[in-house]
């Protein structure tokens, strides 16, 4: 299915107010990457980030009055953060076991390996750098994950992570420094990551 | 040379290099930032690890969604009515409960200052009786539909004095004081709760025999054991209402909520 990209999410947002439900889903599809993403860094559970992207779109269908217009990526990436928090507290509750345990097979599942050739030396060490870092992610408090991946993976200005996370600019500057000092951390922990991308570092200032 | 900042001092030039690492500084904050850089270290280093963290979560793999999260008409037709008739009614019953529960105790604690009232005017002094007086006059006359009722121990209130002057001569302890409290109760409860206990034994006493039987000093004896039992039963349908008022309100409040996430 192939999204209407010549109207604009303002448009297709109006559409969806006066009933129609494809205009709606038209924006679905457009952003359903992009929120399936961030459910997935916060949750670092596949199943969990399905359940929670679901969630997202349904609660944006019913606040769809409320909606003051503006970033329509940024308003979904901000319910899909609400509900992803209102997912763990659910998760946790139902099972208190440790989540580490399925962050580590999510993150195999989601990934796409060909099947035909093998993969090369590099592409794997990406591949377990990534899975590492979300693991460091997830050990990072909810907010100042959310914070530091709003910034740094999606782009988002302070001031539009302020407004996304309702809170103050100081706030999330705050949070964005401790969240990355926290990942620094967990990163150093791990001399295997930290060495390498220095070492990647160090290869690349040779040249 | 190494620069001394103390801790506080430096956490704000930390910030500043998220801020500066992010673009997040304005030209003179910049500048202001560049120049402490040059001497300080310590920033040097969180600019470079903040950079580093920062372009290892943007090498992050862009994820798809594993399946399509578009919403069916049955999704949206169960998402779209959000007042849904079905779902509504336990939260106005809590809602009718609590306000209901929260009426009887308001009553009953209307009931209660009435008391408190008619108990200092009767053990005080003849100074003070007059306020104390109003004052319980006031109180039931302000809201509740009892409040026809109320006068009859009000006026025993007013024509107590002179009895509360026997009772405060004869014992200064306060179980005179508890007897006349409780007997001025007595009455009022029935009326002020709305009559449902308007067949306890305290009522048929009150009633035929009216105030002069009260005043009288012989009364006291037989009273304290009858009127203990109603205070009691006063104390416990009191923490009763207080205890289903506090229920219906959570009640009310966790049925809101699961509503208006649904």
């Amino acid at each position: 299915m192939e999204s209407p990209a010549i109207l604009t999410d303002d448009r297709l947002v109006s559409l969806s107010r006066d009933g129609h439900l494809d205009a709606f889903n038209s924006i679905v599809e457009r952003h359903q990457s992009a929120v399936y993403t961030l459910c997935f860094r916060l949750l670092g559970d596949p199943g969990a980030a399905e359940d929670a992207a679901q969630e997202t779109f349904l609660a944006a269908y019913r606040a769809l009055a409320r909606f003051d217009g503006g970033n329509v990526r940024g308003w979904l990436l901000r319910i899909a953060a609400n509900e992803s928090k209102d997912e763990l507290r659910r998760r946790k509750r139902r099972a208190p076991t440790d989540p580490l345990f399925d962050i580590f097979d999510g993150v195999e599942s989601e990934r796409e390996i060909p099947g035909d050739d093998p993969l090369p030396e590099a592409e794997i060490e990406r591949m377990e750098l990534n899975e590492r870092l979300q693991g460091a992610l997830l050990q990072v408090p909810f907010d100042q994950r959310n914070a530091v991946l709003l910034c740094d993976y999606y782009g988002f200005r302070y001031e539009e992570v302020a407004s996304m996370t309702s809170s103050s600019i100081g706030t999330v500057k705050s949070r964005i420094h401790r969240g990355r000092e926290r990942l620094r951390s967990i990163l150093s922990l791990d001399p295997e990551l930290f060495g390498a991308a220095r070492r990647q570092e160090g290869q690349g200032g040779r040249r | 040379m190494r620069l001394a900042l103390p801790a506080m001092g430096h956490r704000r030039w930390e910030l500043a290099a998220t801020a500066f690492v992010d673009g997040e500084l304005d030209g003179a904050g910049r500048s202001r930032f560049e120049v402490h850089l040059v001497a300080c270290q310590r920033c040097s280093q969180s600019v470079v690890e903040a950079r580093r963290t920062r372009d290892a979560l943007r090498s992050l793999p862009a994820m798809r969604a594993p399946r399509s999260f578009v919403l069916t008409p049955e999704m949206a037709a169960a998402a779209r009515p959000t007042v849904s008739t079905g779902r509504v009614w336990p939260t106005r019953l809590a809602y009718g409960l609590g306000a209901l529960a929260l009426a009887a105790l308001f009553a009953v604690g209307a009931a209660d200052l009435t008391t408190s009232g008619s108990r200092s005017s009767t053990s005080n002094t003849a100074a003070s009786a007059p306020f104390q007086q109003r004052s319980v006059g006031e109180a039931p006359a302000a809201d509740s539909a009892a409040h026809e009722s109320v006068p009859t121990p009000q006026t025993k209130g007013i024509a107590a004095p002179p009895a509360g002057g026997v009772g405060a001569q004869s014992v200064p302890s306060p179980e005179p004081t508890k007897t006349a409290d409780s007997r001025d109760l007595a009455p009022n409860l029935p009326g002020s709760a709305g009559g449902s206990a308007a067949g306890s034994p305290n009522g048929q006493f009150s009633s035929p025999s009216g105030p002069p039987t009260v005043n009288s000093p012989s009364i006291p004896r037989p009273a304290p054991s009858a009127d203990d039992g109603n205070r009691a039963t006063f104390r416990i349908a009191e923490a009763g209402l207080l205890a289903l008022c506090l229920g219906a309100g959570a009640t009310a409040i966790v049925l809101s909520r699961r509503y208006r996430r649904s």
